[in-house]
């Protein structure tokens, strides 16, 4: 299964829930299939995961969906242990596996060799893990995701999509999409999240 | 679960723990360190904080800023060799985003803490080199200004600030 047809299968699945990316191509693609500032596109190769439970345990209401790569999860591997151990319904992990880094040079990653990503999400404590390798299976697994209590684990095994990785940045500015998703939530929620960053009973201290 | 029994709190460490509710810090994360206990303790116990106990400082910078794009106002309770292991965290999301983030930072190696020297020599300036601000805390009168200070200071620059804590200030 190719990542691109994975991810178009899942756009009315996923609806307007926010969502992490990780590094590379993966963001280019679901951006223009999902075109709204609810994407936030990560910079630390592996902390998809720890952003996506910080916001989850936040928001404890509302699907969180991570969007992670290989390569990723094994940089963060201590990340999935800790969402193990707090285990949050809301937390949706969906890992596209295509056993290289695809934004480095394709060189092969770990699970290019041995190592079993759906083993370590187990291993770790996170009992709703499932390894799908075909569109029909994946759509099902994240409809799953979507609407049973988690933290759930989808391990996605694609091909490498071929592609020029080196194309994948397409939001400069990035403080300005953490803006953008801020307000996105706060739509969503239909409050105000963050106040003003001065605080007067600080400041004039 | 309840760990270990334990007298009462350092009086250090309970004036910590009181300057980080009257910041207003709504979420911390941890990683274990025996100078520590006392103030991990208090703040696993608070009804109203969120406590992430985490694996590897990395991941709690990483959290950190998730708490953040939610409304939160994150703190880190980590020993300066976990500064160590978060500082691409620190460069490429809590800076490269502009996330404050109260780093509450354990100082091993200071002056009269045997052991770990080597980290300890190298702990200040790591964060000059991130160009993060930073204090050394060593008097309980400090604390209260010290914290909340700093977490004003984090959320004005939308940065990272960092209050070492010493063997004195915590265990007295």
């Amino acid at each position: 299964m190719k990542r691109a047809e994975a991810l178009q299968s899942i756009v009315g699945v996923i609806g307007d829930a926010p969502c992490f990316i990780t590094v590379g191509l993966t963001w280019s693609e679901w951006n223009k299939l999902r075109s709204t500032d609810g994407n936030f596109h990560l910079k630390t190769l592996g902390s998809g995961s720890s952003v996506g439970l910080g916001l989850a345990a936040a928001l404890p209401h509302r699907k969180v969906v991570v969007f992670d790569g290989d390569g990723a999860v094994i940089m963060n591997v201590n990340g999935l242990v800790t969402i193990g151990r707090v285990r949050p319904k809301n937390f949706v992990h969906i890992v596209f596996d295509n056993k290289i880094y695809e934004s480095s040079a394709c060189i092969p990653t770990a699970t290019a060799y041995n190592a079993d990503l759906l083993a370590l999400a187990k291993g770790a404590g996170i009992t709703a893990a499932t390894r799908v390798n075909a569109v029909g299976p994946f759509k099902a697994a994240v409809t799953t995701a979507m609407t049973t209590d988690g933290p759930h684990f989808i391990v996605a095994e694609v091909e490498p999509s071929g592609e020029d990785a080196n194309t994948s940045y397409s939001r400069i500015d990035e403080v300005d999409g953490k803006f953008r998703f801020i307000r996105y939530l706060e739509a969503l929620e239909g409050k105000k999240l963050r106040e003003d960053a001065i605080d007067v009973k600080f400041s004039i201290r | 679960m309840e760990m270990r029994n334990t007298k009462q709190a350092a009086e250090g460490s309970r004036l910590i723990f009181s300057a980080i509710k009257e910041a207003g810090i709504t979420m911390v994360a941890s990683l274990p360190e025996q100078k520590l206990f006392d103030l991990i303790d208090l703040v696993s116990k608070d009804l109203e904080l969120r406590h992430v106990p985490l694996c590897r400082e990395e991941e709690g910078v990483a959290i950190c800023a998730g708490s953040y794009l939610a409304g939160g106002r994150p703190a880190m309770i980590i020993q300066n060799g976990g500064l160590m292991n978060s500082v691409n965290g620190l460069a490429n999301t809590a800076l490269h985003f502009q996330i404050p983030i109260l780093l509450l930072v354990y100082y091993a190696g200071d002056f009269g803490d045997r052991g770990f020297s080597t980290v300890g020599s190298v702990t200040e300036g790591v964060l000059q080199g991130l160009q993060i601000r930073y204090t050394v805390l060593r008097n309980h009168a400090d604390i209260r200004s010290t914290i909340t200070g700093a977490w004003a200071l984090a959320e004005d620059s939308s940065r990272p600030v960092a209050v070492l804590l010493t063997k004195s200030v915590l265990l007295q």
